[in-house]
């Protein structure tokens, strides 16, 4: 397995085989609220990631008016990763769960329009979107299935 | 029975869960272009409200525009239930130089007139060598060729590199025309900018209006071109170049360093 991590406690551990098909961030106040300031995550298939060790979910309406599912461990409540209905097929992990075995660069930034105005931005960001700009996303990722190595 | 290979067996797993994947990502594009285009019409009823007068133009030169695709709907070649596919396609950019200035020097009548005529003109062209006419967003233009129909790769960018030189040759009268007929400083000009390669085409109209819509990387770099592109010239992207380049004159532009677009793009220009 390429990559692998687990929770605070130790309870949960996951795994997945591929590199992230994209690195980006979240400065939605949601995010804000849940993550300290915004959400610096990887996007990767859903049926890429396996893990061992119960995670409970805890779901919200986002933005786009479908749901926004959050899986933790019950144990230590971190977040391991989130599962967002608009992207269906895809998950978000918190990039620093990989800490030492991925160098975090984002290409993507979303809701730019509530973004702490003191935090600068990423050097290896390309797009900057003021919403979620889910449809470039998801073109993005279409295009990087196509080029990706299996 | 037939004798697989491990190695074999887990390739055609691979090649299956990108599929599904690839179903379930094309299903995500899908639903988010429905609830857009919600948020488009009523952005639209919205600017018809207020009786802009550019949108109203752009919506009643809109009835050209399924031209192309309506014929090719009727005899079914395209699944109204697709939602989005992938297409090699040529994508043509235009706009005209500094409109912005010129439209806040123009009372609003006269600059309606002459943007009418300026988009019919070229509107022309478009169905004359078999484009298919995207979109207008004001003074600019958005063509593709190779969807709903293709003559092939070559073919297709052959016929869009067509185009905008006749197009560069009907601006060069009919910007002159302009001088005289509207009272304005400069000759009109336009540029433009072409790239070929793989998009996502995506549909989400009704059964009333078909709303094609192509988006991707190449898209954008087609814009940028545009943008980058000398007034009276036609940018055009190294792609682009090596599907027409036994049948066009092309000039060496040199390399350019594109906004958004990470590595320097290498780009031929035609000056008609
Ligand atoms: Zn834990
Ligand atoms: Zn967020």
């Amino acid at each position: 397995m390429k990559y692998t991590g687990n929770c605070l406690c130790g309870n949960v551990t996951f795994q997945f085989p591929y590199d992230p098909m994209m690195q980006f961030q979240c400065h939605c106040t949601v995010c804000q609220k849940v993550f300290g300031t915004s959400l610096n995550a990887i996007a990767l298939p859903e049926d890429e990631l396996s893990h061992e060790g119960e995670l409970d979910v805890f779901s919200i309406s986002g933005g786009s008016g479908k749901k926004l599912h959050y899986y933790f461990c019950p144990q230590c409540s971190i977040i391991v990763y989130n599962k967002p209905d608009v992207l269906d097929g895809m998950i978000y992990l918190p990039a620093g769960l990989l800490a030492d075995q991925i160098e975090f660069s984002p290409t993507v930034e979303l809701w730019t329009k509530s973004k702490a105005k003191w935090l600068p931005q990423a050097g290896s960001i390309k797009a900057s979107f003021e919403d979620n700009g889910t449809v470039e996303r998801l073109v993005e990722l279409l295009e990087n299935l196509d080029q990706r190595e299996t | 029975m037939v004798d697989i290979s491990e190695d074999e067996l887990k390739i055609l797993k691979l090649q299956l869960s990108r599929l599904k994947l690839e179903t379930r990502l094309r299903k995500d594009l899908g639903s988010e272009l429905d609830r857009q285009k919600t948020i488009a019409v009523n952005a639209e009823n919205l600017a018809k409200q207020r009786g802009d007068e550019i949108e109203e133009i752009s919506r009643k030169l809109a009835k050209y525009l399924p031209e192309q695709l309506y014929k090719s709907i009727f005899s079914g070649e395209t699944d109204v239930g697709v939602k989005s596919k992938r297409k090699f396609l040529t994508i043509f950019f235009s706009d005209i130089v500094s409109f912005t200035q010129i439209s806040e020097n123009m009372k609003a009548d006269l600059l309606t007139e002459m943007l009418n005529l300026y988009l019919t003109e070229m509107t022309e062209l478009v169905l004359e060598h078999e484009g298919t006419l995207d979109k207008y967003i004001g003074d600019s233009i958005m063509v593709f060729f190779g969807d709903p129909r293709t003559s092939g790769k070559n073919l297709d960018a052959l016929k869009c590199l067509e185009m905008a030189i006749s197009m560069q040759k009907r601006m060069a009268v009919l910007g002159v025309d302009f001088v005289k007929k509207y009272d304005i400083s400069d000759p009109l000009k336009i540029r433009i900018g072409i790239n070929s390669g793989f998009c996502t085409v995506g549909n989400f109209g009704n059964e009333k209006r078909l709303d094609y819509t192509v988006m991707g990387r190449s898209v954008n770099l087609a814009s940028r071109l545009e943008t980058a592109a000398k007034p009276s010239s036609i940018l055009i992207s190294e792609s682009t170049y090596e599907l027409v380049k036994g049948d066009i004159d092309l000039d060496d532009a040199g390399f350019f360093e594109l906004k958004g677009i990470h590595n320097k793009v290498k780009t031929y220009e035609v000056m008609p």
